[in-house]
């Protein structure tokens, strides 16, 4: 695979994939969440279903899905190329929609939650005390719901690192194009490159510890105030 | 004059409301829990889109074209828990409302409203460690720093235990005496009434059967309570 001990390449793509994933799903996720947590709609249990359902299916069944909707024949692969002249599967950008809606309920479920707790009243007192709906989003919403924010970034953002199956799938583990972590572990497994396995899945295993210490100490001090 | 007129369907309850009151002095509503109380605050603060109208001392805040949203009505609302934003301390929390209001609107001075409602020495604290009453003193004085037209205030003292009621009314009737600005206070308690209202207006399954001025209506109360279907002692809470 490659001489050097560890794989910058596979770290930075891996790192770029959950940045961008994890900014998409906060602009993305945030209005659907609010939407979620205060909607009387009939369709809200369907779409809740929805937005969960990476949670329980296999990840290459979601691969798999996305391959042929995101592949040449598939409709969103021809709407994309329709639009740049490039093919979408097995690319970075592929990557990404496919990261987003794997780690969808890691983002939508801890916003929703955060909304519905905060319940209506904080907003009513700002509106009375002249705060436009836009300005109390951004003065009363977020600080209020800080932890919920917090928590949704730092899970997509972990989950989205340690996803193996989807983008082996739609993004093929082609070296410095959609070679994430995972797959590099893997592959270096395969050609019994045990010193560079060892140094990436270590590395993972601490980098995942340390996010999830910092974000219970900081939901803790949330929580306690 | 404060005039107005709601009505509103939800679900069983009809709520039909045609009101005139002073624009000075407190007003109590008096009535049993559903009469329908808090639903006229919320329709006056905006915060409930009935249909009707409402003029503040000339100004329409409501009529069949136009429906001002709540953070465009210069009202001030107390609600019947303190509900403080628990993000920012005290200080910051009296900031919130008066920042929004254009220098020029602000008649209410916050040296003048903390030293009225004692809370000089608590204003660098969060919320979380306040006493009931103090909170729910900080709340009154966030509404009053918007330099309201009108302040609402929903049972005021409802969730307070009887200490914190005994050390608020006082203030209260300070206010009434010390700021011009009419207010609309939502009341389960007779003491209240005798110590505040001015003007009263009692409220029956979602209408206004009585209203008028306290010292000709606390004459023939009795009578009135019993007019509207009040058998329990209304010394509710003291």
């Amino acid at each position: 695979m490659t001489d050097m001990p560890i794989n910058w390449e596979a770290i930075s793509l891996t790192l770029s994939l959950a940045t961008t994933t994890t900014i998409v799903l906060l602009i993305l996720g945030t209005p659907f969440a609010w939407w979620l947590a205060h909607t009387k709609c009939w369709c809200k249990t369907l779409l809740e279903v929805i937005v969960a359902l990476p949670l329980v299916l296999p990840p290459t069944v979601l691969g798999f899905y996305l391959l042929i909707s995101l592949g040449p024949h598939g409709w969103v692969g021809q709407f994309w190329q329709f639009l740049t002249g490039q093919h979408l599967a097995f690319t970075f950008t592929a990557l990404v929609i496919g990261s987003v809606i794997s780690s969808m309920p890691f983002v939508i479920h801890p916003l929703q939650n955060a909304f519905t707790a905060m319940g209506t009243r904080p907003l009513e007192v700002a509106a009375t005390l002249r705060a436009s709906p836009i300005d109390r989003f951004f003065t009363v919403v977020i600080p209020l719901s800080r932890a919920g924010f917090l928590t949704a970034a730092t899970l997509s953002f972990a989950h989205t690192i340690g996803e193996f199956g989807m983008v082996l799938m739609i993004g093929g583990g082609i070296p410095g194009k959609t070679q994430v972590l995972s797959i590099a572990i893997y592959e270096h497994v395969e050609m019994l490159e045990f010193t560079q396995a060892h140094i990436l899945a270590g590395g993972m295993l601490l980098f995942s510890f340390s996010v999830l210490f910092l974000l219970y100490s900081i939901n803790k001090r949330f929580y306690t105030g | 004059m404060i005039q107005g007129q709601f009505q509103l369907q939800q679900g069983e309850f009809h709520f039909n409301v045609n009101f005139s009151f002073p624009n000075q002095g407190i007003t109590v509503i008096f009535g049993h829990s559903g009469s329908g109380k808090t639903t006229l605050l919320r329709c006056i603060a905006g915060l409930i889109r009935a249909e009707g109208c409402l003029k503040i001392n000339g100004e329409i805040w409501q009529d069949e074209q136009i429906f001002l949203p709540t953070h465009q009505r210069p009202v001030g609302y107390v609600f019947q828990e303190p509900s403080l934003f628990m993000h920012l301390n005290v200080e910051k929390n009296l900031h919130y409302g008066m920042k929004r209001v254009p220098i020029t609107e602000q008649k209410v001075q916050l040296d003048n409203v903390v030293e009225l409602l004692g809370i000089t020495r608590f204003l660098k604290r969060h919320p979380k460690n306040l006493s009931g009453g103090e909170k729910q003193r900080v709340a009154i004085a966030r509404a009053l720093l918007t330099s309201p037209k009108i302040l609402l205030m929903d049972e005021p003292l409802a969730a307070l235990d009887i200490h914190s009621k005994a050390e608020i009314l006082p203030y209260l009737e300070k206010l009434h005496a010390e700021l011009s600005i009419p207010v609309l206070y939502i009341s389960h308690s007779l003491q209240e009434v005798k110590r505040l209202a001015d003007y009263l207006m009692i409220m029956k399954q979602g209408e206004i059967t009585e209203h008028g001025k306290a010292t000709n209506m606390l004459s023939h109360l009795d009578s009135l309570l019993k007019q509207v279907g009040w058998h329990d002692s209304p010394f509710v809470g003291f």
